[in-house]
């Protein structure tokens, strides 16, 4: 009952639902990111064969955070699963100099996506620990950031193992939602 | 030779027949329904030769035939000489005859509607290749040359009395003899009148198999429940003591037709009283189970059997992680059985060659010793403490007991060993001799001193293992020179100890890599199976490994590893999709059997990667189904999504 309740003012007021996906080459720590978020309260824990999906709620937004792939033959696919994300975060290994390049190359392919057209961009320059790592102004040239003007997005450093820079991501991630009112109220 | 069998058979018929009247002075309850209800069913059972009962004990071990003989046969060894000079070495050995000898294991192996002659084959063949192993076979078969060898190595192993020294001996030599014409193309005991039963063995057999059957029996609550549980108790007991009357000379001279349709009703007994919540069956059920071990001719056909009860029975209520008052009287009972056990130096070493060195066997040996030295080191028990005072001390004088119980039954595991490969040590000679010497006293000094005192015992046993293969190859040439199989026996002896330490090694650094594997570092763990060479180091190697134990491995790390993505994993993770078949399949239904032996990782690149996989393999046996493999990645990469979607609300 009380439940009930919550949800109907959440309805009114104020919570929303994100969704994300979350993108990057493998070993960038996606995964890590995506348990690392769970600090906060776990929504849910059914565990399922496929892709780990975690709902995460953080100042009012609930953020369903995909962990999928991004390759090109998967194109197809996208329409069905990202034609509503309202954002993507792209995740870089920033100790990886040999594979920056791929990653630009992949971020600039999922960005060029029509279905991406209106995403928020929010990309973690990862394994800021790591010694000899790329800075986050690198990773934010290496993958051609400044040149796009007319998307909105933000280069987070982040240590994932530590939990660093995760939330402070996410407060961007929600308030560019809430500035462009890009969220959809809660079904 | 049937007639000296027929003796010692009747020998034993006329005691059980004491047995049996005993029985219906004693139980009232037992004797009627032992004579009649299950009497003509086991009637019936023993007239149709071996009994049928025992088909379900034959399918149900069915790697006995090269199980019993040897943990991992002879694949890398030229199969004759080491394998003569093993049932040699074995003989001298003594214990090791049991393990190495085994034409019982394969003739209870086989279907037992098998003819006169093919059971004859059976008994003979997989033991033996034909040429110079053969006379060493015969040599190694006949119970004398055995019973001498034995004798004079181990003089305390015999279990000793006037009796066995007297009757064996004007019986075996008859034994012997036939047994060295049995592998000659005209057995004389080939016949179907020799095979089948004698109405004394008969007799013995029906009243054996009714005690059995009435052992089994569940016990209830009612009233009339009582008299049954008594008469069970009774019948149980009455097993025991048969199979533990030394007048049977240990069963050596019955015949393996006899000894076969035991092994199903005595199984059920054990298995029936296998619980520790009922006190008084579970100790006799404990009895027989040691009684059956001490009994190289009735263990020898039940390895997979006594592999299974040996944990159930003896070593769960040790190695249980709590050990607290309820605990405490199932672990009292087992300790006078292992106890038992350890003063027995051919069982101990059976227990290890057939155990600890065969890859597909529990560890018997290493975890009586580990759960024996562990309850010596206990110093208190778990749970809370005892309400009352008196009931405190109580506890804490049998925990107390046990404890010393159990240092006692280490000691012995040392000392008869030591005794046991006395001999052997002489004969192998001084390199061994101090070496193996330091180790028994390390062993025997780290029984008292409790911490680090595990690693240098099993060391200290090993040490011997190592030992005993030496010495029963000097043992087997000095046999084999009678035979015309001189040759070969100095190399063979050092061949048979490296065969044993190569089986244990291969068997530790296996369940070292698969704890690894199971524990979250399948990378590691392969990494470390190939480095020790127990996986071959190519893709294909690991592939075709991690197909092979896939029902003992974790489904989350084999998902883990089959997802890694490093270029070794990945042609790992490639050899094994292809090793799938999924001709004639819809693709559901092969992602539905592809995904089944693991858990598919979450990550996406992970699950990537595996759809491509199985899409390429797909479309290879479905050709026509999809016009591209991509077609049919995407189909599967989209059946995750919308799996995980149907389950993410």
């Amino acid at each position: 009952m009380g439940q009930t309740f919550a949800k109907l003012f959440d309805r009114w007021f104020g919570n929303r639902e994100m969704r994300v996906v979350m993108l990057g080459l493998d070993a960038a720590g996606k995964t890590t990111i995506l348990y690392k978020l769970h600090i906060g309260e776990v929504l849910t824990t059914v565990p399922t064969i496929g892709f780990n999906v975690e709902k995460v709620q953080y100042k009012n937004v609930v953020f369903t955070v995909w962990d999928v792939g991004g390759q090109e033959k998967l194109r197809p696919l996208w329409r069905h699963y990202f034609n509503n994300t309202d954002g993507l975060i792209f995740v870089v290994d920033s100790q990886d100099r040999e594979r920056i390049g791929k990653a630009a190359a992949e971020f600039q392919a999922i960005l060029q996506d029509p279905l991406m057209l209106h995403s928020a961009i929010l990309v973690f320059a990862n394994k800021q620990d790591m010694r000899g790592c790329l800075t986050p102004r690198e990773v934010c040239e290496a993958l051609g950031l400044p040149e796009m003007r007319t998307r909105k997005w933000h280069v987070q450093s982040s240590v994932a193992t530590r939990g660093e820079g995760l939330y402070e991501g996410l407060d961007w991630l929600a308030n560019t939602l809430k500035s462009s009112n890009a969220g959809r109220p809660m079904a | 030779y049937a007639s000296c069998v027929g003796t010692g058979a009747g020998g034993s018929a006329r005691d059980l027949t004491a047995v049996g009247t005993a029985a219906t002075a004693v139980g009232a309850a037992t004797t009627p329904s032992g004579d009649g209800g299950g009497g003509s069913a086991a009637a019936a059972a023993a007239s149709t030769e071996p009994s049928p009962s025992l088909q379900t004990s034959s399918t149900g071990m069915p790697g006995l035939p090269s199980g019993f003989s040897q943990p991992s046969p002879a694949p890398p060894l030229p199969p004759p000489p080491p394998q003569g000079s093993s049932s040699a070495a074995a003989g001298a050995a003594g214990g090791l005859r049991a393990g190495l000898w085994s034409p019982a294991a394969a003739a209870s192996g086989a279907p037992m509607g098998a003819s006169a002659e093919a059971d004859h084959s059976q008994q003979h063949t997989p033991r033996m290749g034909a040429g110079p192993g053969e006379a060493a076979s015969s040599l190694g078969l006949s119970p004398s040359p055995f019973q001498s060898a034995a004798a004079a190595a181990h003089p305390a192993s015999q279990p000793g009395g006037v009796v066995l020294a007297t009757l064996p001996q004007h019986q075996q030599p008859l034994h012997g003899q036939q047994q060295h014409h049995a592998p000659l193309p005209s057995p004389p005991r080939g016949g179907p009148a020799a095979r089948a039963l004698r109405t004394s063995e008969r007799d013995v057999l029906l009243v054996l198999t009714s005690f059995c059957r009435l052992a089994s029996r569940e016990a209830g609550v009612t009233e009339i429940d009582k008299y049954l549980t008594a008469g069970k108790l009774l019948a149980l007991e009455l097993v025991v003591k048969v199979l533990q009357n030394p007048i049977h000379h240990g069963w050596e001279n019955v015949r393996e037709e006899f000894v076969r349709p035991l092994h199903q009703p005595l199984c059920l007994a054990l298995l029936r009283n296998s619980s520790p919540a009922d006190p008084p069956a579970f100790g006799l059920a404990l009895r027989l189970l040691t009684a059956l071990l001490m009994l190289p001719k009735l263990r020898r056909g039940l390895k997979a059997e006594l592999g299974a009860f040996y944990p159930l029975l003896l070593l769960r209520p040790l190695e249980g992680e709590q050990l607290g008052p309820p605990e405490l009287p199932a672990a009292a009972a087992c300790l006078p059985c292992l106890a038992a056990l350890a003063g027995e130096a051919a069982l101990l070493v059976d227990l290890f060659v057939n155990y600890d060195c065969d890859l597909r066997a529990p560890n018997l040996f290493e975890r009586s010793v580990q759960a024996l030295s562990r309850l010596s080191q206990r110093s208190e028990l778990d749970g809370p403490p005892a309400a009352s005072a008196p009931k405190q001390q109580e506890q804490s004088r049998q925990l107390t007991a046990l404890r010393e119980g159990a240092l006692r039954s280490l000691l012995a595991v040392v000392h008869c060993l030591d005794a046991w490969a006395g001999p052997l040590k002489e004969a192998a000679g001084p390199p061994a001799g101090p070496q193996l010497g330091s180790n028994g006293a390390a062993a025997a000094g780290g029984g008292n001193a409790g911490g680090g005192e595990q690693p240098q015992q099993q060391q200290g046993e090993e040490g011997k293992e190592g030992d005993v293969g030496g010495g029963g190859g000097v043992l087997a040439l000095r046999m084999n020179g009678g035979g015309g199989n001189g040759g070969g026996g100095g190399g063979a002896d050092a061949s048979e100890a490296q065969r044993f330490e190569a089986a244990k090694v291969t068997k530790s650094s296996l369940s070292r890599g698969m704890a690894l594997f199971n524990g979250g570092s399948p990378v590691k763990a392969m990494r470390f199976l190939i480095a020790s060479g127990l996986v071959e180091s190519s893709p294909v190697g690991a592939a075709v490994f991690l197909r092979a134990h896939v029902a003992d491995l974790d489904p989350a790390a084999l998902g883990e590893y089959l997802g890694h993505h490093e270029d070794f994993e990945l042609a790992a993770m490639r050899a094994y999709v292809d090793m799938e078949r999924y001709t004639g399949m819809t693709i559901d239904a092969a992602l539905r059997s592809f995904l089944s032996p693991f858990r598919l990782p979450g990550e996406a690149q992970k699950i990537d990667r595996l759809m491509e996989a199985f899409a390429e393999r797909f479309v290879a046996d479905n050709p026509g189904v999809f016009r591209t493999a991509d077609a049919a990645y995407v189909l599967a990469f989209a059946i995750i999504m919308l799996n995980t979607d149907a389950h993410n609300p």
